[in-house]
């Protein structure tokens, strides 16, 4: 009977672990302990956007041989850039409270398979033209982060309603 | 056999825990980057009816996050003038006059100058606002610049953008998968921002151009800036239209004239005092000299 019900047990572990597994969706963060820099295009000596520092999550979105095109969230902004696929590390997202629980394990056996994210290699031009509007978002990012930083004082202000003769 | 049995066993367990769940609520939620998740949640799908009579409301927080993104896109269209950084800083002092006297006045206001001789200026949500360089050489006086940065800052007030974001297919993912996306961006945050941009660049409803007038109007007249100077921006945008300087601006907006009867409407509404005579050309002229 114990054997019975150890079978029963065994089998109902695979029923719940096998397809969580399975089904887990990827999530990737920087693995270097230096981190690495995000370049503006996939080359080595490409421009630096931004420097992402170990663990920081990121969104893969293309995948170009050894070049990953990734996306960050920096300050509230979005920014993409690639770093080379050594930089990056896969981890499963079995931490959700829900992924976890073997109701969504059970019930995930029914659910299609996850798919994989990954677009078109692009063209030399292509690639070029995502150059440029890198370059371009970088110094959009840049923009706002001096609109934010441009900061009038009340003192200011006083000043200039005073001279104006406005209303107080 | 003992196998076989075990299995079946196995399997109506399973089978009722299933049936339980579902009963009980839901299963699966989306990744920590928001994009789309393979598992059902039953919880979302309510959620989704629910939709059909409440907002999902955005925070002040989730508002400027958007508007900081949706900025970056005006800026990376247009660019930004930086050759006259007294002009940007003097646009800053009129607008945060204005936007201290408005209905929102806790919310950080950020000013500058759009790079393009188009006539025009853009409100993102969360206080990032623009005019063009065209529309800065077109006004004649303080007050005049006050007019459009008064309709500017009204749009924010009013979070114009954001109710129409609000409206949008796109918000009726859940209330839980939106609050996800301002917190960690991923796919649906992309789209958001798309999506408010879309209507900064495709424009607002009639009705939320005149509102921003009429309220234009009211914030001059609290400053104490001459409020026939909103009129008179009015007039001039006409203009301009006619010599093709404010094409955008044409297809996005009313027709001025259709405004400036709208905005006597309103005015009449308003019950304002009479006008005061500050317009303040002198130190409009001198502070935009560069």
């Amino acid at each position: 009977m114990l054997c019975f019900m150890l079978r029963v047990f065994v089998l109902l572990g695979l029923l719940f672990v096998v397809p969580n597994l399975a089904c887990s969706e990827d999530a990737y963060y920087i693995g270097p302990r230096v981190g690495v820099d995000m370049l503006k295009s996939p080359h080595l000596h490409a421009k630096v956007i931004h420097h992402l520092p170990r663990l920081m999550d990121v969104s893969v979105i293309t995948k170009r041989r050894s070049w990953w095109k990734i996306k960050v969230m920096v300050d509230n902004i979005s920014m993409q850039g690639w770093v080379p696929q050594g930089a990056i590390r896969k981890r499963y997202q079995a931490k959700s409270k829900a992924a976890s629980s073997a109701m969504t394990s059970f019930f995930n056996l029914f659910r299609r398979a996850p798919s994989k994210r990954e677009t078109a290699v692009l063209g030399v031009r292509g690639l070029d033209n995502e150059a440029k509007l890198s370059k371009a978002n970088q110094a959009s990012v840049e923009a706002v982060r001096w609109m934010e930083k441009l900061q009038v004082s009340d003192q200011a202000v006083s000043d200039f309603i005073q001279a104006g003769d406005l209303n107080p | 056999m003992k196998w076989i049995l075990a299995c079946f066993i196995s399997l109506c367990v399973t089978t009722s825990a299933f049936a339980f769940g579902i009963s009980l609520g839901g299963f699966g939620v989306s990744n920590q980057n928001g994009s789309k998740s393979n598992t059902i949640d039953l919880r979302r799908i309510q959620q989704g009816f629910k939709l059909a009579q409440t907002l999902i409301p955005i925070s002040d927080e989730d508002e400027v996050k958007l508007g900081r993104s949706v900025a970056a896109k005006v800026i990376s269209r247009f660019g930004m003038d930086n050759h006259d950084p007294q002009s940007t800083y003097y646009i800053n002092l009129i607008g945060t006059v204005i936007a201290q006297r408005s209905d929102r006045p806790n919310l950080h206001y950020h000013f500058a100058i759009l790079d393009t001789d188009d006539v025009n200026a853009y409100a993102c949500p969360g206080g990032f606002i623009f005019i063009t360089r065209g529309l800065l050489h077109t006004v004649k006086d303080e007050a005049e610049l006050g007019a459009a940065l008064a309709h500017e800052v009204a749009h924010v007030t009013e979070r114009h953008i954001v109710k129409a974001l609000q409206h949008s297919k796109l918000m009726k993912t859940g209330a839980q998968m939106a609050a996800d996306a301002f917190t960690h961006g991923g796919a649906l945050f992309d789209k958001m921002i798309d999506q408010a941009t879309d209507s900064l660049f495709q424009g607002l409803k009639k009705s939320d151009e005149f509102d921003a007038d009429a309220k234009a109007l009211v914030y001059l007249d609290n400053v104490g800036y001459d409020y026939r100077a909103m009129f008179d921006v009015l007039t001039l945008l006409e203009q301009q239209t006619k010599v093709g300087r404010a094409e955008v601006l044409h297809k996005t907006h009313p027709d001025p004239v259709s405004r400036i009867k709208k905005l006597r409407k309103a005015l009449k509404h308003e019950h304002l005092e009479a006008p005061t005579d500050i317009r303040l050309q002198a130190r409009f002229a001198q502070r935009t000299q560069g």
